[in-house]
């Protein structure tokens, strides 16, 4: 495994990353899903493991087996589409959502990638319910290509054991 | 009508005098929507159907080994399951005799033994007390230990890997409970030879929804797919044709256990439910003609074990790349108040399933059901607006309307027990289910037929 | 001296812990992986808890079913906390088949 060095606040490659976490955060917002997807790259590996609490011993909070989200480009591509057709209800109308990203911390791995932890607080409303909060942290996995930065793994180790949201139709 | 109801001391009524007899009219296919949004019904839930039916607590595969703990609910209050020293899993109410502190307050856990953190009292694997905190401080009068052990749930049974509890001393033992259902059952859990197992943890999540909506919609509502799964055809990734998931079976196992089956396209890939062909020699070898050929035949099968154990046996695309893969889920729906559930939803495989078909049908599972699902997340938005709509005054005026292929008859040829209707869309299987809850709150023994 | 019979040796394995009342006190006798009988008193000094676990661990000491202290059964010393005190022991003696404790002595920890 490469040894990581730590990149630091305020330098050009902090920023490179910080920024597109920003972006990406304001395309969820917005909806524009496709956008995103131009952001990522062909193998990505998208995943947040199901959070159970455990004593020590007992194997961890986060599964190695079970995920909320374990997706590929493709699959991806098929949750993106869906939103895009007339039919997908959890969505219709769009729930509103607001992805706060802080605490951005950032490794180079290679000369080429860097590896980025964020925080995160999501906020999720539909319709005149109340609105759901969740919160979590990203380890990311990001490769610098000819068009851009792009995004290679992302790892989310979201907070709740239990989901207090009543679907994830939402992306984080 | 009835103000009592016969043999028990319980009330036909509700506090208005609405007679619980007409909350479900299964002759004429009429539910009350009260049913999904009262708190009055909620607590007659409570008490007359979890607290005295068998539910589903656990996986066998989820406590291997001695010493592993699970902490689960069982009508509404808190159970530890635990392997014990001698390899019999026990279940327990999750409180310490002192004051009532759960011993394990964490999902999972590998205890040697359980110690309170209030005041330090100590219970072995088997749930006996073996430590007071300064018990020289007791004179026997004054302490017994052997009879402040953890509380055992009345009765704990296992079928096929699937351990149930129940607080209720009454009811018959789980192997009579399920009847005919073991026999289907057995379609899913039994068709290999080590059986199956839960792939890591269950997800759980909480919606506001009434659990009835869930179990009920797993009955046999092969026909909400369509419409409610509509993103899913326009993806490419459910035939076109509405009514080609129309074909199979309708099933009443027994009481309110109820399925059906769904044939897949005439293609080898979806005979066997869709498994992979290295386990036709099992089921050749586990399972009787008659269940042989019913997972040979089908692509699909939907159920729900009375009241609120569901089950699917499915073939999905979860993207453009993978083949159409099968998975197996199970999904209990815990009921919290009158209109929020507690989901939890385990993806159970064959114990000698290879890597490759793990993976295939975890990602398939996970990218179709669970709360990220493309199919599930819509299912959950029309159970809660369902719900929230049914809590009204004027709408409950108003009966939910069943009628679906009513007048279908029998299919006296189907090679499995209990009662069987052509086709796979239909209200039948409903109308059982609802039929069967309303008995459980109107009857001193539900469980006699 | 004043030796009590408490135990018959057949009553006692190799491992194992047995608490038996004398004069209502309770006593744990023990007998180590090596054969030997020792006994100590019956209480933990930490939260006061009766030690009633049956087997010794596997290093051959004496365990506290709450919090885990962990005491040599030659001497009643402390080997893992959280108890601070070590245990009071007793002398004992084997004559024919039977397990004699010596409650009128008490034998002064060391530790």
């Amino acid at each position: 495994m490469d040894a990581l060095t730590p990149v630091s606040v305020g330098s050009a490659d902090h920023n490179l990353v910080a920024e597109w976490l920003y972006r990406e955060a304001m395309l969820f917002d917005r909806g524009d899903m496709n956008a995103w997807l131009a952001l990522v790259e062909p193998d990505i590996q998208y995943r947040m493991p199901v959070r159970r609490s455990a004593t020590p011993g007992a194997g961890g909070d986060f599964s190695t087996l079970m995920y909320h989200f374990d997706e590929s480009h493709s699959s991806l591509t098929a949750r993106i589409k869906r939103l895009g057709t007339e039919h997908a209800w959890a969505e219709q109308p769009a729930s509103r959502t607001r992805h706060l990203v802080s605490n951005v911390l950032v490794h180079r791995a290679k000369e080429d990638e860097l590896h980025a932890a964020s925080a995160f607080i999501l906020t999720r409303g539909r319709d005149d319910d109340a609105i759901d909060i969740l919160s979590g942290e990203r380890e990311d996995v990001f490769r610098k290509t000819e068009t851009g930065l792009k995004l290679a793994r992302r790892l989310i180790l979201i907070d709740q054991t239990v989901l207090k949201t009543y679907n994830l139709s939402v992306f984080f | 009508m009835r103000a009592m109801v016969e043999g028990t001391g319980f009330s036909a009524r509700l506090a208005d005098g609405t007679s619980l007899y007409d909350l479900v009219d299964e002759k004429r296919g009429r539910i009350s929507r009260r049913i999904y949004a009262d708190p009055e019904v909620f607590e007659l839930e409570q008490e007359r159907l979890f607290r005295r039916t068998w539910s589903f607590l656990a996986h066998e595969s989820e406590l291997p080994e001695p010493g592993d703990v699970l902490t689960r609910d069982l009508a509404g209050e808190p159970v530890l399951l635990v392997r014990g020293d001698d390899g019999k899993v026990r279940a327990f109410l999750n409180s310490c005799r002192h004051r009532g502190m759960r011993v394990c307050r964490t999902d999972r856990a590998k205890v040697k033994r359980f110690t309170c953190p209030y005041h330090g009292w100590t219970y072995s694997r088997a749930g006996a007390l073996i430590a007071v905190f300064a018990e020289d401080l007791y004179d026997d009068a004054h302490l017994n230990k052997a009879e402040l052990g953890l509380v055992p749930v009345a009765q704990l049974g296992s079928y096929r890997g699937l351990i149930f509890g129940t607080w209720s001393g009454d009811v018959p033992p789980l192997e009579t409970f399920l009847g005919n259902m073991k026999f289907y059952l057995d379609l899913y859990l039994g068709r290999s030879d080590a059986g199956t197992e839960v792939v890591g943890v269950p997800q759980v999540w909480d919606v506001d929804a009434n659990w009835k909506f869930a179990a009920d919609n797993f009955t046999g509502d092969n026909f909400h797919i369509y419409s409610a799964h509509g993103s899913i055809v326009d993806l490419g990734l459910l035939p076109p044709d509405p009514m080609a998931l129309s074909f199979g079976a309708l099933v009443r196992a027994e009481g309110g256990h109820v399925l059906h089956f769904v044939p897949g396209p005439p293609d080898p890939a979806f005979s066997h439910f869709g498994v992979p062909k290295e386990f036709v020699p099992h089921i050749e070898r586990n399972l009787n003609p008659a269940q042989q050929d019913l997972v040979k035949r089908h692509g699909y099968s939907v159920g729900t074990v009375f009241p609120n154990l569901s089950f699917m046996q499915v073939i999905v695309q979860g993207d453009f790349e993978s083949p159409p893969t099968p998975f197996l889920s199970f999904r209990l729906w815990q009921p919290l108040s009158a209109t929020k559930t507690r989901i939890s939803s385990y993806l159970l495989i064959e114990k000698e399933a290879s890597s490759a078909y793990r993976e295939a049908s975890s990602s398939a599972y996970v990218r179709t059901f669970g709360p990220s699902g493309i199919f599930e997340q819509d299912d959950m938005e029309n159970w809660k607006d369902c719900t929230r709509v049914n809590k009204g005054k004027i709408a409950q005026r108003h009966f939910l309307h069943h009628g679906m292929n009513m007048q279908a008859p029998r299919d006296e040829s189907f090679p499995g027990p209990g009662e069987a209707w052509p086709g796979s869309y239909g209200e039948r299987t409903q109308l059982a289910f609802y039929g069967e809850w309303q008995r459980w709150l109107t009857e001193a023994a539900p469980w006699t037929r | 001296m004043s030796f009590v019979r408490v135990l018959s040796t057949s009553d006692l394995e190799v491992g194992t812990a047995k608490m038996v009342s004398v004069d209502g006190n309770r006593i744990l006798v023990v007998k180590d992986r090596d054969g030997a009988v020792w006994a100590t008193s019956a209480l933990c000094t930490h939260a006061r808890v009766y030690l009633v676990l049956p087997e010794l661990t596997d290093d051959g000491l004496i365990e506290c079913p709450a919090h885990g202290a962990m005491y040599c059964p030659r001497d009643g010393s402390v080997r893992q906390g959280p108890a601070l005190t070590p245990l009071t022991t007793y002398k004992t003696a084997i004559s024919n088949d039977d397990v004699l404790v010596d409650l009128a002595v008490p034998v002064e920890a060391k530790g």
